[in-house]
């Protein structure tokens, strides 16, 4: 029991302070690089971003 | 063999619950986790929104610039790539991420007047090109039934392509087109 609970607070305080915020951060901002540039940084951070928030609903 | 009621469970587990409330707050300093987190939620609060509206505003004059070069240039391949690209970008935030968007999270007015201001920039833009592509396609099915050229078939489909495009947008906001709020 201890053991769920404990897993549970890491996952709330992974998904909440790390994968929310800088998954959309790397979204938004390989966005303004990608679209006006076509830069190939600003197309991985889009895709890491998706991921990020990808693995967050599904794994998380 | 023994077996716990239901009371004897809740109560074992309740206890657990506490002991475990006593060992968190033994093991982590709540000043410092309330830091940490007020630093970061700030972040995501304050930055995120803001360029998500930065990213936006950039898509939409992408494709107005795109659409604009792609109608006029004689190369179909030019302007082409930025149409798409800004377009994948408005449909990500549009469809996929429509909860993030900054309408939800308007905590400073500045945010608010910005959003304000990108979304009727934005809106106007696209509506130029709708009107601009609209225009080229009378334009040039009027001059291809005067005169059946294979060009006049080209800017035709690039007018098509160019209205397409404008659909997405333009649908998303229609009927409430944005009222710019200073």
């Amino acid at each position: 029991m201890l053991e769920v609970i404990v897993v549970q607070i890491i996952k709330e305080i992974i998904s909440i302070f790390i994968s929310i915020p800088f998954g959309l951060l790397s979204l938004t901002f390989g966005s303004i690089l990608y679209v006006p540039t076509g830069t190939k940084f600003g197309k991985y951070a889009i895709i890491f971003g998706l991921l990020i928030l990808t693995l967050n609903v599904y794994v998380v | 063999m023994y077996r716990l009621s239901h009371k004897d469970e809740l109560n074992s587990y309740l206890i657990l619950l506490g002991r475990q409330k006593i060992l968190i707050n033994d093991i982590l300093d709540v000043n410092q986790i309330e830091g940490i987190s007020s630093s970061i939620i700030g972040l995501f609060v304050e930055v995120v929104p803001f360029l998500h509206v930065i990213a936006l505003l950039i898509s939409y004059v992408s494709l107005i610039l795109g659409g604009i070069t792609y109608l006029l240039d004689e190369r179909e391949e030019n302007g082409k790539k930025m149409i798409i690209r800004a377009l994948s970008v408005i449909i990500l935030f549009i469809f996929i991420f429509n909860d993030f968007s900054p309408k939800n999270n308007m905590n400073s007015p500045n945010l608010e007047q910005l959003e304000s201001f990108t979304s009727f920039v934005s809106m106007y833009l696209v509506f130029i090109l709708a009107t601009l592509s609209l225009i080229f396609l009378i334009g040039n099915c009027g001059l291809y039934i005067i005169n059946p050229e294979k060009n006049f078939v080209k800017n035709i489909r690039k007018s098509i392509i160019c209205l397409l495009a404008v659909i997405i947008p333009l649908g998303n906001n229609f009927p409430n087109f944005p009222t710019w709020k200073w």
